[in-house]
């Protein structure tokens, strides 16, 4: 409650708003979307919007998994329920942005995102846009992933309840409640999953190879979503507060099983991210204000013992990180038909408390973007927007951004866009202050991306088939790496220079034949990403591929439904993965390619659905990051029950 | 309609297909198949540390008769990995002990053909190890604040000699092993002593005060131990060289590095015992009856990153690995004893330890 009054007073007095609105604005009226026309600033063709068929597929599941089988974002998994990190387009973890609702998540310390702790069923609707250019945020230079929590306005009582239960005494309990009318919707979504993780796995590094318990490896979560929406005439007021609690013990890897001291090893993360919204509408004028507060709380834990007597505690870690950040973003569009203008303003002050630097440091942030995009002709339209950002009183750093968009109207269904930005990306916390090594003279890396993307959609009556198509290149300066020196700790420095490209392909296709309803969704991305810079050079090692970023990846998904009963067959690839700048004929020097394949079964009846899952279906053996052993084939049961009461109080 | 998708979906497939074939025609590294003799001949090994947390620690071997190096080789000639962090070797008749650390693991292996014929693991963070006699051993640990005995023989773990710190170095000398105390990570004690343990009580009986940070020591043919010091990670004090009595354990001298933020490290002595090596950016030589520290290097650092220092007691040439940027394999230079380059070596990652098996 106080933390809602204080982000009210904060709305109403420290600020007035006009602000940015990254994702498309969307609200949800009744069962009805009602969408900005005109010129939109981020561009349809360069997003993938997750639609309803990948979002419940999905639903019991984490972002993680839905991402790795369902888009051309690379997903680094350590281990079944591990740390999963998102790169886009030859980036690192620290380059993709994730927006919740408008607002980035990414930790001031690490900066990046731990997608296995984000529930699906949390969120009403996910999209990734790959390069960050144009982007109206303090952004990265991979990519941004936007998960939203979308207002239904109407007069109705919907339950869903969910449960699961699998492999390895994994279970997750789901529920959700919302109610409201045309003027006001609640809607309180809770969760708690937990996993005992203890598979069997053949250790090759064990000397003998056996077959070995996956043990310290268990994780817990739990946490709750609260949402409030009040629409007014013109105005939409929105309030959400996502509230989650993360345990996991970490597993040694397969090398380090018979080290001594008996280590319990964990790390337990917390968080409340707050978020208040304000819209309003005017005739062609739309302004937005959005202001958050994020409370976050990491604590790292490691104890060991005396292998022998007397026993007495060896190793005894007990580090807390904590920060606290206050974001700010004012917006306002005007649209017309021919022409949209906007202008934005954000401001952030992040407090980082932490036992590895010296002193607790704070970080205050601003960014102005304006922009305008406007029709050439019928079929040609050009847009510009700069953003200038500032960290802490750095010299303002200009971030222009350029997009011609193409849609013949000879040939309907046609479009094609050029874009060609800069970005840039501030150093994190840790790469400033950690101790020892953090560099306070860090620059922030520079990139200048360009893509051009063909997207081709033809629709009938019982076919719809969307392509997309999509080349890029980024030279990325500055990039900033750890490196070691002669005090046996390492120090970040702008010394690489990164340059990517690639190409990335996607394909959504559904058709219904007879009574079966068919849907085929595909990715495929091609990346080549290489450092460049003269140390690279120097060192031997420019040419090639960057550490862990697989050359080859992708994934199929296929759908049938027949009346009631589903089947999803599902398959993602993963191609060869570095691990270090060595020749391939060395072992440990790379991961060879896996595929996974996963198969689903289910039935809908009234009220309730149940669905079968079973992953890694051919039970393969492989390693995603080197020596964290992966689960075979495991099954996944899922049950779950939706009533939804409208105001005439039928039951659908 | 059906048709119309099937041939869409067609020609998009003829165009990844295209495309990929564009971008990935690069040249494929083609294995070449390694048959190994059964016993690796006269030369040296070199312990390539590998990644810290990524377990890809490997092994090489020089053959001095073909000049050659091996790679992978205690992966080549036992089919499992070596482990997480190689951190030293200790030769004792036919067999080496190879210490990993992040592992927790000593691999007893036969010096000659480098096959497994032991292990000891549940150890926490083993770092060098030193043979009393056929029956004691002691490992030092880098988080343990004690010594680990273990039975030379069967490698069986006997119990520990609690110091109070964490160790690394030792060194034996008649019935006394100093041990460094080298690190103050996670811990309050002090990390600036050189303590003394009785090998016949396994009991801790002295400690001598030094700079912070003593990182490596040898003996002198005097029976003097010598301690370098890096004066510690954040620059705290002076590097400094220490030249200590091993009987009445009086610090007979000191040799002060004048700029604090350098970080001398590896000291290492020939087979003769007479000259004392050390790395300071550049490589030092200096005689054991020297009454200063040397002015110029032995061996110019240039764009080299000098990690680890050897001298062959065979043939008194110089070791020296570099680890270059840590995430590709590295070099092992040899120089003659007179500082001329031989040649370099073509190692692992991180490149470390060197060891010899005097049994050649």
């Amino acid at each position: 409650m106080k933390l809602i009054s204080l982000s009210l007073l904060f709305v109403i007095f420290g600020t007035v708003q006009l602000v940015s609105n990254t994702a498309p604005d969307t609200i949800q009226l009744g069962q009805i979307e009602v969408r900005a026309s005109a010129i939109r600033l981020v561009e349809e063709i360069r997003k993938l919007e997750f639609d309803s068929l990948s979002m419940n597929t999905f639903k019991s599941q984490d972002l993680s998994l839905m991402l790795r089988q369902n888009s051309p974002v690379f997903i680094k998994e350590n281990g079944f329920g591990g740390l999963s990190t998102a790169s886009f387009r030859g980036t690192a973890a620290n380059h993709t942005v994730v927006l919740w609702n408008g607002v980035p998540i990414n930790g001031p310390q690490l900066g990046q995102v731990d997608f296995s702790v984000i529930p699906v069923f949390l969120m009403d609707k996910v999209s990734v846009v790959a390069g960050t250019a144009g982007v109206q945020q303090a952004a990265g230079i991979g990519g941004v992933v936007t998960v939203d929590n979308v207002p239904a306005f109407g007069r109705n009582l919907s339950i869903e309840a969910m449960q699961t239960a699998g492999s390895f005494s994994s279970f997750g309990s789901y529920l959700s409640v919302k109610a409201g009318n045309e003027k006001f919707v609640a809607q309180t979504r809770l969760f708690r999953k937990r996993s005992e993780n203890d598979f069997y796995y053949l250790n090759t590094a064990a000397w003998p190879s056996q077959e070995m318990k996956h043990d310290n490896a268990s994780w817990f979560d739990q946490g709750f979503l609260q949402e409030f929406h009040l629409h007014a005439k013109n105005t939409v007021l929105s309030f959400a507060s996502w509230n989650q609690w993360n345990e996991r013990n970490l597993p040694p890897i397969m090398t380090n099983v018979g080290r001594g001291g008996n280590p319990k090893e964990y790390q337990h993360d917390a968080f409340s991210r707050n978020v208040i919204t304000w819209k309003y509408y005017i005739g062609s004028l739309k302004l937005a204000n959005r202001v958050s507060y994020f409370n976050e709380s990491q604590n790292y834990y490691l104890k060991t013992t005396s292998s022998f007597e007397p026993y007495a505690i060896v190793t005894l870690i007990d580090s807390d990180n904590r920060f606290q950040s206050w974001q700010n973003n004012f917006s306002a569009n005007y649209q017309k038909t021919k022409y949209t203008i906007e202008a934005a303003f954000d401001f952030g002050l992040e407090n980082v408390q932490t036992d590895n630097y010296l002193e607790n440091p704070s970080r205050l942030s601003f960014g102005l973007t304006g922009g305008a995009a406007f029709y050439i002709s019928n079929a040609l339209s050009l847009k510009g927007q700069i953003r200038i950002e500032s960290v802490n009183h750095s010299i303002p750093g200009v971030q222009p951004f350029f997009e011609l968009s193409y849609s013949p109207k000879r040939l309907k269904g046609l479009s094609i866009n050029g874009t060609l930005g800069r970005v840039l990306r501030f150093p994190t916390m840790n790469d400033l202050y950690w101790f020892p090594g953090g560099n306070p003279d860090l620059k922030p890396e520079r990139s200048l991306q360009s893509s051009l993307n063909i997207a081709y959609e033809a629709i009938s009556h019982r076919v719809v088939s969307k392509s997309k198509v999509s080349i890029y290149v980024s030279d990325i300066k500055d990039w900033i790496q750890w490196r070691p020196t002669t005090f046996m700790y390492w120090v970040p420095e702008n010394v690489a220079r990164v340059f990517a490209r690639g190409f990335e392909l996607n394909q959504q296709l559904d058709f219904q034949c007879g009574a079966w309803k068919m849907s085929i969704r595909g990715n495929y991305a091609f990346t080549l990403t290489t450092d460049e810079s003269p140390v690279a050079k120097l060192d031997n090692y420019s040419g090639r591929q960057l550490i862990y970023i697989p050359r080859h990846h992708g994934n199929l998904m296929l759908r049938a439904d027949y009346k009631e009963a589903y089947l999803n067959i599902n398959s993602d690839y993963v191609g060869k993965r570095h691990v270090s700048y060595n020749d391939d004929h060395l072992i440990y020097d790379y991961l060879p390619a896996y595929q996974l394949i996963g198969i689903g079964v289910g039935y809908r009846f009234k009220y309730v659905e149940t669905t079968l899952k079973v992953n890694n279906l051919l039970d393969k053996e492989y390693q995603a990051v080197l020596w964290r052993p992966m689960p075979g084939r495991y099954f996944e049961l899922v049950f779950s029950y939706k009533l939804d009461i409208k105001r005439n109080r039928d039951v659908d | 309609m059906l048709i119309k998708a099937f041939r869409l979906a067609s020609e998009l497939l003829l165009f990844i297909v295209t495309v990929a074939m564009i971008f990935s025609c690069t040249k494929t590294p083609v294995d070449e198949p390694i048959e190994y003799e059964n016993k690796l001949g006269n030369g040296f090994y070199v312990l390539n540390e590998g990644n810290f947390t990524y377990g890809n620690a490997s092994m090489s071997y020089y053959q001095s008769d073909s000049s050659k190096m091996l790679q992978q080789v205690f992966y080549n000639r036992n089919d499992v990995p070596l482990g997480d962090v190689a951190q030293s070797m200790t030769f004792w008749g036919d067999y080496a002990f190879v210490i990993v650390n992040n592992s927790g693991i000593v691999w007893a292996i036969n010096a000659e053909t480098a096959k497994i014929v032991s292990k000891l693991s549940g150890l926490h963070s083993p770092r060098y190890m030193i043979v009393i006699d056929a029956n004691k051993s002691y490992i030092s640990d880098f988080q343990m604040k004690g010594i680990t005995v273990v039975n030379t023989s069967t490698l069986q773990a006997q119990g520990t000699i609690l110091t109070g710190k964490t160790t690394e170095r030792m060194v034996l000398y008649q019935d006394k092993v100093f041990v460094a105390n080298w690190s103050n990570y996670n811990q309050t004690s002090t990390n600036n002593t050189i303590q003394v343990i009785d090998v016949i009580r396994d009991k801790l009986t002295d400690s001598i005060v030094v700079t912070k940070e003593p990182n490596s020591m040898v003996l002198d043919k005097f029976g003097k131990l010598w301690v370098l010091c890096s004066g510690g990670y954040l620059n705290e004090e002076q590097p400094a060289l220490y030249k200590i009595n091993t009987t009445n354990l009086a610090i007979e001298s000191v040799f002060t590095f004048q700029n604090i933020n350098s970080s001398p490290n590896q000291l290492t002595i020939n087979a003769s015992s007479d000259t004392l090596y050390f790395i300071n950016n550049n490589i030092y030589r200096m005689p054991v009856d020297a009454t200063s520290l040397p002015e110029h290097a032995f061996v110019d650092r240039k764009n080299r990153n000098f990690y680890h220092l050897a001298v062959d007691p065979n043939t008194s040439e110089v070791l020296a690995t570099d680890a270059g940027n840590y995430l590709q394999s590295g070099y092992v230079f040899r120089f003659k004893p007179d500082g001329t380059i031989i040649d370099s070596l073509a190692a692992g990652i991180i490149p470390g330890f060197i060891g010899f098996n005097r049994n050649h």
